[in-house]
Order: structure tokens, then sequence, then C-alpha cells
């Protein structure tokens, strides 16, 4: 229902864009004859309305369309000319796979990667409707997804449109994955992909997946994540009258270690607010339930003191961190048997990769990196220093294998709006993004020499 | 003593044994068995816990109980199908201020499971005990009332002041559909009611404890609202963190008040309590809570007990300037359940000196019955004597239990049944006394 209406919409705005184009037209006729600046404005707004038409498919979780996306993509690569499949680790769930075939097939591959699926939204809370990609006076594009991570998926694509068109031959190959359910963990999307055999044949030595926006003018680019660590913690102690004071309580045993708890945040976050570190290389800790009480037909019982009491909590371990103290403080401090406290996690993700080592990839020594760095100033971009992504992202399933794979959206001078309402991405900022690709594929796919970290062959 | 309990409890297990293998006649045997006793078992078996109390069949009872004794019964309703029943005595002086002797119908629920005999069948056992919900809140004085008024009249006294007895729905639940309504009404008005007795609370010792006051509860809900957020970022403000300031600080607050009863300073009942009973935030997933995202509201819900000598506006001081300040993006709501103060805007307490001419009249009565009084005492919780003293009449809590555990709303709450028969003694002693009292008028 949503989408014929939403197409209706774009036509219009088609229809605007013809309109302006008319004008503009007109205008420089009269006054200055360049029929050039004409063919550009064309070309970027029928770019931004490629873009706009992947906003507008709502694939937002828990009920992601991914066959209309899958079908807008395919359609995508057969107008670039790119070799297509559609594969589907999980029934329902298709990962988009594209190739552009490079002239060495010995030298390992390029895989630019991004998700298909997006958040859910609050739809009140939005000033325009989260999937109709609405352009306004500023250029903002609003949408969910315009920047986690819609817009990295169709930049790829439309760097690949503009370097196919210029004639240019790739050594490596590259792929482009479109893949499902990273928005809620990537078992079916990244991590299936990333154990298959079409994986292994691919022979993939850089991934290049999702970063972060940046309000300032530089870029970043992430190297690591932290790991998430979804720990609940339980209190128990007898129950008693509202009205009596007594020691022991499952409340009181439980909000002693939310006190510590807190205490242990404050001092991560103050060497955030300090300076002294980024927010990626410390031990986050956010509440993020409270569970306890009698619950009563209105509400709760409000004269029994309970008799067990919960909390948890969504940590975020760096892969810097010494996970076995940290494990050993929450058993000892948040939660001690003393206290007459358990622990539970209700999902633990390793911050090792399978060779046992920190789910690190390199930044110096490495030359993916290099190349990175050159072809972003090549483009008249600026990258900050490399940085832990705060959050998880399937990176790590690439990490995981030992594949170097750097975290990297060119979105400058932008608010991070990933998950919030009204998460938009300018127009201008899209369209100088296309032009960062566009250096960094071509500097990727030219790059022939066997990079010593490249793949998991010479890890081993 | 001891012979007539063996042989109280050889007729009661006649009485099962017979009302177990016959049908018919065992209803009149059992008729003609009823003691003290097996009156009070037969109260205590009604079911009335709440949420669903049965009112209609005890209130039944009573009224029969009553008129079987010769007195006069009435039965208001105030709240459909929650019935306050009436029962009086009437004085040979009539003018004078009448002394109201109160207790409550329903009782607080029972787990069943965790309970030794179910809470409804009033097990009486060979050792004495009787085990039932609501064997001391407060079943037993409901009956002590009426059994020391049979004695009496028995013994032919004619009380001088009119004794009414009260039975009032929902005092479990705070009282508002039953005893709050009935002092309100012109019933209660024409009542005249010079002095009250209500329930008060068990002694582990041998001495009768006596209630002046009562503690009065607020439920205080706080709220913090922030902005939401990935579970992986931290930013000040967050709803939890605004929460969690709020919780630590009322939690030093809980502890000051506690150190002093700890310290020897205070009783229990004399301090502010402030208890967390629930805790409320995080968005509800299929199995659980969604674990990566910090929500952007959050609760949490106190008890809170103020002893009359509190001062309830700089509690609310308190509340609104530092434990839930605006600032924080917090609200709150204070629900007051009843009075803090007197009609007259004094504390809601009764006077335990020689101001008040009942502490002597009942204290002699207590002595006359050969009990001791512990030094008067304000009340942990909350009963509907508050509303009593909220018209500025004198009001006591008493429940005659000594060497008796503190079982109320415990599992296998019970009440031994020569504790039970002394308190009947205790108040015929004090209903004698107080009814032939003539000298004070009303208050």
């Amino acid at each position: 229902m949503d989408y014929p209406l939403l197409t209706s919409f774009s036509s219009t705005n088609r229809s605007l864009f013809l309109f302006l184009f008319l004008f503009v037209l007109l205008n420089t006729c009269l006054l200055l004859p360049n029929p050039g600046v004409a063919v550009a404005e064309d070309e970027s707004s029928a770019v931004i309305s490629r873009f706009q038409q992947y906003l507008q498919i709502d694939t937002a979780q828990p009920s992601p369309r991914y066959q209309e996306a899958a079908d807008f993509l395919i359609s995508q690569a057969k107008s670039i000319g790119l070799e297509s499949q559609i594969i589907e680790f999980a029934v329902g769930k298709p990962l988009v796979l594209l190739k552009w075939a490079g002239s060495d097939p010995t030298l390992p591959s390029i895989l630019l990667y991004s998700h298909t699926d997006v958040v859910p939204v609050e739809q009140h809370k939005w000033a325009y409707p989260a999937f109709s990609a609405q352009l306004d006076s500023h250029g903002n594009i609003y949408a969910r997804g315009a920047q986690d991570m819609k817009c990295v998926g169709m930049q790829y694509l439309e760097a690949v449109r503009r370097l196919k068109s210029s004639g240019f031959q790739p050594v490596r190959s590259i792929y482009l994955c479109f893949a499902p359910d990273e928005e809620i963990n990537g078992h079916d999307g990244a991590e299936k992909f990333a154990d298959s055999d079409i994986f292994k044949t691919i022979n993939v030595g850089i991934v290049l997946d999702e970063g972060l926006a940046s309000p300032t003018e530089k870029y970043r680019a992430f190297y690591a994540e932290r790991s998430p660590w979804w720990l609940a913690i339980k209190a128990t102690g007898s129950p008693g009258h509202g009205s009596r004071l007594y020691d022991n309580s499952a409340m009181e045993n439980l909000l002693k270690s939310i006190e510590s708890v807190r205490r242990f945040r404050a001092s991560q976050f103050d060497l955030v607010k300090s300076g002294l570190k980024e927010e990626g290389e410390v031990i986050s800790v956010n509440m993020v339930f409270l569970k306890a009480g009698t619950p009563s037909p209105t509400g709760f019982v409000m004269n029994v003191q309970p008799s067990e009491a919960e909390a948890g909590f969504d940590i975020r371990v760096p892969p810097t961190a010494d996970p076995e103290a940290l494990e050993r403080r929450i058993a000892e401090e948040w939660a001690p048997v003393s206290r007459n406290m358990t622990y539970e996690f209700k999902s633990k993700a390793t911050v090792y990769d399978k060779f046992g080592r920190p789910l690190i990839t390199k930044t110096n020594s490495n030359p993916w990196w290099v190349l990175l760095e050159e072809a972003v100033r090549k483009a008249n971009g600026k990258l900050g220093k490399p940085e832990i992504f705060p959050a998880a992202t399937d990176s790590r399933h690439f990490r995981f294998r030992g594949l170097p794979a750097i975290g990297f959206s060119p979105m400058a001078n932008t608010p991070v709006l990933l998950h919030d309402h009204n998460e938009f991405l300018n127009k201008a900022e899209y369209l100088k993004g296309v032009e960062i690709y566009e250096s960094i594929i071509k500097a990727y796919a030219s790059y022939a020499e066997h990079a010593s970290n490249e793949g998991t062959k010479d890890e081993l | 003593m001891a012979n007539s309990r063996v042989s109280l409890l050889l007729l009661t297990l006649l009485a099962l044994t017979l009302s177990l293998s016959a049908s018919s006649p065992s209803s009149h045997n059992r008729e003609e068995l009823e003691t003290p006793i097996t009156r009070f078992q037969q109260y205590l078996r009604f079911k009335t816990a709440h949420p669903n109390p049965n009112y209609t069949a005890p209130v039944s009872f009573l009224t029969a109980l009553a008129k079987s004794i010769g007195l006069v019964t009435q039965s208001i309703e105030f709240t459909p199908n929650k019935p306050v029943l009436l029962v009086t005595w009437p004085g040979s002086k009539p003018s004078l201020p009448s002394i109201l002797f109160n207790s409550h119908l329903d009782s607080v629920p029972a787990e069943p499971t965790k309970w030794l005999h179910p809470p409804f069948s009033a097990v009486h056992t060979p050792d004495g005990k009787i085990f039932a919900r609501g064997a001391q809140d407060d079943k037993c004085i409901a009956i002590q009332y009426l059994e020391a008024i049979r004695n009496l009249k028995s013994k032919n006294f004619i009380p001088t002041r009119t004794i009414h007895i009260s039975y009032v729905p929902d005092e479990e639940i705070g009282g508002f559909d039953g005893a709050a309504k009935f002092v309100n009404s012109k019933e209660f008005r024409h009542l005249n009611v010079g002095f009250a007795l209500d329930e008060g609370q068990a002694s582990v010792n041998d001495e009768f404890r006596v209630f002046f006051a009562d503690r009065s509860p607020w439920n205080l809900i706080i709220r913090a609202k922030g902005k939401p957020g990935h579970g992986s970022r931290m930013y000040d403000d967050g709803a939890m963190e605004n929460l969690m300031k709020s919780i630590e600080i009322i939690s030093r607050f809980r502890e000051s008040q506690f150190d002093v009863v700890k310290a020897g300073k205070a009783a229990n009942s004399e301090v502010i309590s402030v208890n967390p009973v629930y805790l409320k935030a995080g968005i509800p997933s299929p199995t659980g809570f969604v674990m990566n995202m910090q929500p952007s509201e959050a609760e949490a819900g106190f008890d809170l007990r103020l002893p009359p000598t509190a001062d309830p506006d700089l509690m609310k001081k308190r509340i609104a300037e530092e434990w839930v300040p605006a600032i924080r993006n917090m609200t709150y709501e204070i629900i007051e359940k009843g009075p803090l103060r007197d009609h007259m805007g004094r504390p809601l307490m009764t006077a335990v000196d020689d101001s008040n001419p009942w502490w002597g009249v009942f204290r002699q009565a207590i002595a006359a019955a050969g009990g001791k009084l512990a030094k008067p005492e304000i009340l942990l919780s909350t009963t509907d004597a508050r509303f009593i003293r909220q018209l500025g009449i004198p009001v006591f809590g008493f429940s005659p239990m000594t060497n008796t555990p503190i079982l109320l709303h415990d599992h296998n709450e019970f009440l031994e049944d020569t504790v039970f028969l002394k308190g009947i003694e205790v108040y015929e002693h004090i209903i004698s006394s107080l009814s032939s009292f003539e000298e004070v008028h009303s208050t």
C-alpha cells in the first residue's frame, strides 16, 4: 500500500526537477550559454532519484521488504552491466551479490559490503514519512537508512557506474554485496555468507563496510568495533511489608550493584569527556531495563517489598580491553554471591578472532589502509584518526576470519543520526561520497601486489 | 483451665468426626457444641481475602451471633456489596458519648502452598494453636468483642454508655470504601462516639501493646524522562541515569532513618520509612527486553510511611527539591493514603497522658484484668484508626495477644486458644470500665 503512493510522490518530485531543469536551461540559454552545467545537474538529479528509490523501499525490521530491495538492486546491476546473483542463506532473506570481473582473477578480490535492512521508526516523531525520502529546501534527504546504510550501498553502485562508463578496467575483481539482517545480529546474513563456499570462491582480500557520520569535515574510518555483552543481573531477598525497614532486601541488593555499575560507567565516560580516549576505546555500560515489583490490576502492589529485582545492561567491550578482568568485576562487584545476586549473559560476543587474536584490522603496515587514506585525499576529502566503532557491524564476521575490514561511510559535516528520529543525509554530501568511492575503488582495484595481510592464506 | 482445654479439644474432635461421618445430624450436633473457640473458627473459615473478599457470609454470621446475644444490628452499604455491620448494646445513659469497638472484615491473601494447614480451614492443633489467615489480623478481636459482651450480659452487667461494635470492609486495601466512608456518614455522627478501640498488634512478651498513632502511608511514584539512545552510546541525562540519581538520594535518606533505628535512638515506627516496591523501565521484546536500546522513560515506586510527628510539608519539599527535581526531567506523584492531620489541624495522635481521661480508664482496666501494659507505641503500618482520629476522637490500637509471634500478613498466621480466651476476659474489663466511666463528655 505504501509503495505505490511513494512512487507517485517521487514522480512529482521528478517533474519538479524537470521544471527546474527547464528553468535553469532557459536562464543559462538566455544569459550565458553553458549546456555542461545543465547536463551535470541532470545527472546528479538522476543519482539522487535512484538513492531516493532505494530509501523508499521499507526494509525496516521486523518485516523488511527484502524482495523489493533485491529486485531494485538487480535492475540497477543490469543497467550498469554487472553480473548478479541472489543467494538465500535463509528463506525470504535474499543476499544480492554483484560482480565486476577484474583482469587478474588470481588476485584476491575487493568486497564492497552493505546491509539492506534498517531499524524501525516511530513515525510520529518524524517530520516527514520515514520512507518518503523527502528532499527539503536545504537539500537534506530524510529517510530511515539515509545514513545506516542505504547511502553506502547506492554510492558503491553509482561509483561503479561512473568508473564503468569512464572506461576504467579493474585489475582485481570487485564484488558488491547487499546482505540482510545486520540490524538483528546478521546470523542469516553476513555470518552465513562469510561461512559459505561462495565466499571462499570469491577469495576476498579486503572488505569495506559501514562507518559513521562525522559532524566535522573529516571522514571517519574504523579498524575495529566493540563487542556487545548483554548482561542481566538479578537480586533475591526476603519479601516484606512496605512499611518495614530491613537489610538485604532484593531491591537494596540490586540498587547497590547498580550504584557500583554506575560508578564504573562514570569512570569510563570521564575518559571520553576529558578527551583521553575516544568513545570506541572505553568499555561502555548502559542500563537498558529494570524489572521489579508485584504486578496489580492498576500497576504494582505498593505495600510489598518484592523478593526479586532485575536490571539489564548493554556493555560494549573494545578489543583492547581485558575481557577476563571485566568478567571478574561482574562476578565480584556487580553481581556478588555475597549479596544474593546472580548474573546471566543474554548475549556475549567474542573479542578475539578465530586465531585467538584481538578482532582488529591493522592500520599501520596495512596497504589497504594506506590506499584508502590516499584515495580519500586525492578526492579532496580529509580522513580522521582510525577509530574503534562504538557499536557492532557485520565487519566482525569478516574480521573473525582474519580478513581486513574497514568501516567507512563518507558522510562529513553530518550529525550522527543512525537509529534516531529524522535520520537524513545532505544531497551534496551524498554526491561527494560517490566521488570518494570512485577514488577508493579505482585505487583498490588497481592495486596489483599481493598485500601482506590480505586474506586468510597469508595470515596463516 | 487445663482440664477445660482437654475437654474442649475432645469435643472439637468429636464434632469433626461427626461432621465427617454423618451428614444431616452433624449441624445440629455442632450447634450444641458451640463455644467461643468454635465460633472463632467459624468466623475464620469465611474467605475474606483480597482481591475477592466474601463479605455477605461473615456479615450474616455476625448478625446472627449478635442477635443471639440480644444485641441490635444494622447493616449499611456505603459502597455496593461492601457492607458495614453495626452492632449496638444500648447504655442506660444514651446521652453520654458512646464507646466504639472497631474491626475489619477483610484479610490479606495467603499462599496456601507455604502454609502447614489450609489458610481458611482454621485448624485447631493439639498444642492449642488455631491456624488461619485473619487469626491475628483481626478476626480475633471481632469475636472477642461479642464474647465479652455475652459474658457481661450473663453477669447482668448494664452499661452506662452505649457500646457499639463496627465491622468494616476493605481495611487491607486502604479503607476508602470502608472506614473512611463510615466515619464521615450521618450514621456515624448519630453514634456520638467519645472513644474508640481498633486493632493493635501481637506482643512477643507478656506485656500488652497499645498504639496511640499510625504512620501515614504515601505511595510515591517517580518518573524520569530522557533521550532514548542506542545501547552502545554513553550520554548524559538519559532517563535511566536521571532515575538512578533519584533512587540513590532516596536510598541515602532511607539509610539515615534506618541508622537511627539501628542505633536504638528510635523505634522502627518513629522514623520515616521509604522502601522501593517496584522498578519499571525498558522496551519489552518477545524474549524479555530489547538489550540495545536505552529507554526514554523509567519509573520507580516507593512505600513511604510518615509518623505523625513528621512534618508532611517538609517531606513534600524534600521530594520536590532533592528527590525528584524537575531540572532532571523528573516528575512524581504522591498518593496520600489517608489523612495526616485531624479536623483541627493537629497531628493524628491520641494522647497517652493525663490530658486524655480515657487513657487512665483503659490502663486501669488492663491492670484489673491482671495484664501488664507496654509503653504506648506508634504502629509501624496503618489501620482504620486514622479515619476516626481525624475526627478528633481518641482511639487506641489494641489486640490482646501476649506471648504471640507477630504473624499478620505472614504465612502460618495463628493464635493460641488460651490467648484468645484470655483476650475475652480482658475485653470484659475494658468494656465494663469504659462504659461505666461517666466523667468526660464529647471531646
